[in-house]
């Protein structure tokens, strides 16, 4: 009896904290609010373009490491920087680009290195945006993944969710929809925005060990494969490139990272997947970036982007 | 492993539960030393086999002890001198210099070698009849009670692995175990990791500290006895509401009862304890305080941690007239012992008197609201509320148990699992002894 009460009071409790969270969702918080308006402003931009276009989708490693002009000269063809928070993972940041990706589109992916690693446990950032900006997304996921969205809810979250306000846009600060150019770039990453706190942020970052975590079987494969494979049903070329990273020894000496670094890109290919550029070629030293290991200054994001070209350029031939 | 996490309960726990209900009693033990093994090695393998030569050597020196009729208490020194160079190797060489190397403590070190320690005083006395060396392994490695006790005596769980209505699961030992289980996993997670701070500068700190490690160590303790419960196996009361105390000496009765315990059979009373007079027995406690407060650390903090309990515990054999009204002693003692707190956490005496300086200076009197609402429900539940002991209580056959704490183990537990999911899983302070 005692555990049959004991169950009973557990998925009680569990079936109260579900609906405590729907009854929730779709409430703007204020921490999701920059995302939203960025990918508002990100998604006029696309939807305004009646042509092929080129559509650049990652995480903020590729929204502060993309120069779309200087692509789209390049190109000849006009380009939009769909990048925004790889916080918000890969599930979502695909979902959200097939919203604006139409046929004869090139999808180019700088995809965060995390990102080969995401195995179905949601961020914080995901958790926060899906509950509050875009419940639909909500159902597109497996029931494990769901089912870990909705467990990992933080009591905070679900008192952000229950004491929001109305939607008051970001208007001030590093992060928000005044600081994107008409490409959807990332503004005000130059030099002498670079403030001493965000050069001591970038001296506190450690190397990560996306190689000494990186498992063949991630759920990521799955959601990079199928998402390949719905561009070739709706004639868009998808194209994987390297991200933007910051240059750390312990990828070069390091057996596991340097095999990582060494193989992503054979890997992706090996998947079926059309992958251009060497994962060294985008690690570039700290003086390039700005307030993190991968958000690029405007410097640095010129030398990436032509680095990208360049890469374009070589496999073209 | 840490009993605060995931892997621990739905991994390891669940499935090494339901696995046991259906091994045949024979071979029970040997269930759980495997278990226990598996248990131990996810921390380290290399610690492992510090463990393993340890418990081997003991063992060897036990039998040889209890088989020769001379030399008896020579070979109980220089086994207890062995066990205790072990220890203080790992202990102290790195804090003290001696070594250049990074030398990490192997988990469980002190306790399992206090253990051995009263095991080989028990066979020097002639408490115990020697058994096979499985049986022995068992005692030493039993996983509940491995990590930071409670230190036991060999007969106390021996007796009830060879009492067939004991050693097996009853619903009862279950359910009490779950109870107990839920109650530490709750303390730990949803109010010890919740009062861990940074830095500590203000008296609402200090005080959020005290209940940190009170919640805490009661957290291990009663996870530790609900675990062996769940097994058959019950263990000694180990914490006992020790903030109630009246004084220090109080307070050691009930703060890890059984570390408290072993001190006093093994330095206090040899040294002749209350015997010879007051003078010898002021020597007696502050020997065995200064010694557990070395025992916690290498520095002079801790040293003075230990003389300051040492002080707090001559008082009132001093002064047995004095009687102060009970709260007044309560608070008292409180203060004290959490004054005390400021040495043991500061990384060395200078820091603990910065801390003292400022608190003194009376200007650190600041608290955040939330603080303040935390430290008000910890007050509630130390002082007002029943402890997990008087809740379920190990001496009765049906362990006190109530159909409604159900309801609220399944509370507990799901509000845990809850947090654990939010938060990283945040060591037991006296892992690190």
């Amino acid at each position: 009896m005692f555990f049959i009460k004991f169950f009973i009071t557990f998925i009680i409790l569990f079936i109260f904290w579900i609906s405590i969270i729907f009854f929730q969702s779709a409430n703007p918080t204020k921490s999701s609010q920059w995302i939203y308006d960025v990918y508002n402003k990100k998604t006029n931009i696309a939807n305004n373009i009646q042509k092929e276009k080129v559509v650049i989708v990652a995480g903020s490693n590729a929204l502060f490491g993309i120069n779309s002009k200087m692509l789209s000269d390049a190109f000849n063809k006009p380009v939009v920087n769909y990048s925004v928070n790889a916080g918000l993972l890969l599930p979502y940041i695909l979902y959200k680009a097939k919203k604006i990706l139409k046929k004869g589109d090139i999808v180019i992916l700088p995809l965060e290195y995390s990102m080969y690693n995401y195995n179905g446990l949601a961020s914080t950032q995901m958790i926060d945006y899906i509950f509050s900006r875009d419940f639909d997304a909500f159902y597109t996921l497996s029931f494990l993944e769901q089912f870990y969205m909705i467990w990992n809810v933080s009591f905070k979250r679900l008192y952000d969710g229950y004491n929001f306000s109305e939607d008051k846009k970001i208007t001030t600060g590093l992060y928000g929809p005044h600081n994107i150019n008409e490409f959807g770039d990332q503004l005000q990453n130059s030099l002498k925005y670079k403030s001493k706190a965000f050069t001591n942020q970038l001296d506190n970052y450690k190397a990560k060990t996306y190689g000494r975590e990186y498992n063949e079987k991630a759920l990521s494969w799955i959601y990079l494969k199928e998402f390949n494979s719905w561009c070739k049903e709706n004639d868009i070329r998808c194209i994987f490139i390297p991200g933007a990273f910051m240059k750390y020894e312990s990828y070069f000496t390091d057996e596991k990272e340097r095999w990582f670094y060494e193989n992503i890109s054979k890997i992706a290919i090996k998947k079926g997947m059309e992958f251009i550029g060497e994962p060294y070629d985008y690690m570039f030293k700290k003086e390039l970036y700005f307030n993190s290991i991968y958000h690029l200054t405007s410097k640095g994001r010129d030398k990436m982007t032509q680095q990208i070209i360049s890469d374009f350029q070589s496999f073209s031939k | 492993m840490l009993f605060n996490t995931y892997n621990f309960i739905f991994y390891f726990l669940f499935p090494t539960i339901i696995i046991y209900k259906f091994i045949p009693n024979n071979f029970k033990l040997w269930y759980l030393i495997i278990v226990s093994v598996i248990f131990y090695i996810q921390w380290d393998l290399i610690h492992f086999f510090i463990l393993f030569t340890s418990i081997t050597i003991n063992y060897i020196f036990a039998n040889i002890i209890y088989k020769v009729s001379s030399y008896k208490r020579v070979l109980l020194w220089f086994i207890i001198f062995l066990n205790i160079a072990l220890l203080g190797y790992f202990k102290y060489s790195g804090l003290l210099h001696f070594s250049d190397e990074n030398i990490v403590l192997p988990l469980a070190i002190s306790f399992f070698t206090f253990q051995q320690i009263a095991y080989l005083y028990d066979v020097y006395r002639e408490k115990i009849i020697l058994e096979s060396l499985h049986r022995y392994i068992f005692f030493v490695i039993f996983f509940p009670q491995l990590i930071a006790g409670p230190i036991v005596h060999y007969n106390e769980i021996m007796k009830q692995v060879d009492d067939k209505n004991l050693f097996h699961i009853t619903i009862d030992k279950i359910n009490a175990g779950v109870v107990l289980f839920s109650i530490g996993l709750f303390s730990k997670v949803v109010i010890a990791d919740n009062l861990l701070k940074e830095n500590y500068t203000s008296w609402s700190d200090i005080f959020s500290y005290s209940f940190m490690i009170y919640f805490d160590f009661s957290a291990y303790a009663n996870m530790a006895i609900g675990l062996a419960l769940m097994f058959g196996i019950i263990l000694p009361v180990n914490f006992n509401s020790p903030y109630k105390a009246r004084n220090l000496i109080e307070f050691w009765r009930r703060w890890h009862i059984t570390l408290g315990g072993f001190l006093k059979e093994h330095i206090y009373i040899p040294l002749g304890g209350n015997r010879y007079g007051i003078g010898k027995q002021i020597f007696a406690l502050m020997t065995t305080m200064i010694v557990g407060g070395i025992w916690h650390g290498a520095g002079l903090n801790f040293l003075l941690w230990g003389a300051g309990h040492g002080i707090g515990l001559v008082f009132p054999v001093i002064f047995k007239t004095i009687k102060l009204h009970k709260l007044f002693s309560i608070i008292i003692t409180f203060l004290y012992v959490s004054l005390l707190w400021v040495l043991f956490f500061s990384n060395n005496l200078d820091e603990a008197l910065e801390i003292y300086k400022f608190l003194f200076s009376f200007n650190s009197f600041n608290i955040e609201k939330i603080d303040a609402l935390w430290l008000l429900l910890c007050a509630v539940i130390v002082w007002f509320m029943p402890n997990s002991m008087e809740i379920i209580n190990t001496q009765k056959k049906d362990f006190g148990l109530k159909a409604w704490y159900a309801y609220i183990s399944a509370f507990l537990f799901f509000v845990s699992l809850k947090f654990m999911a939010d938060s990283p899983s945040v060591s037991f302070v006296y892992f690190n002894f």
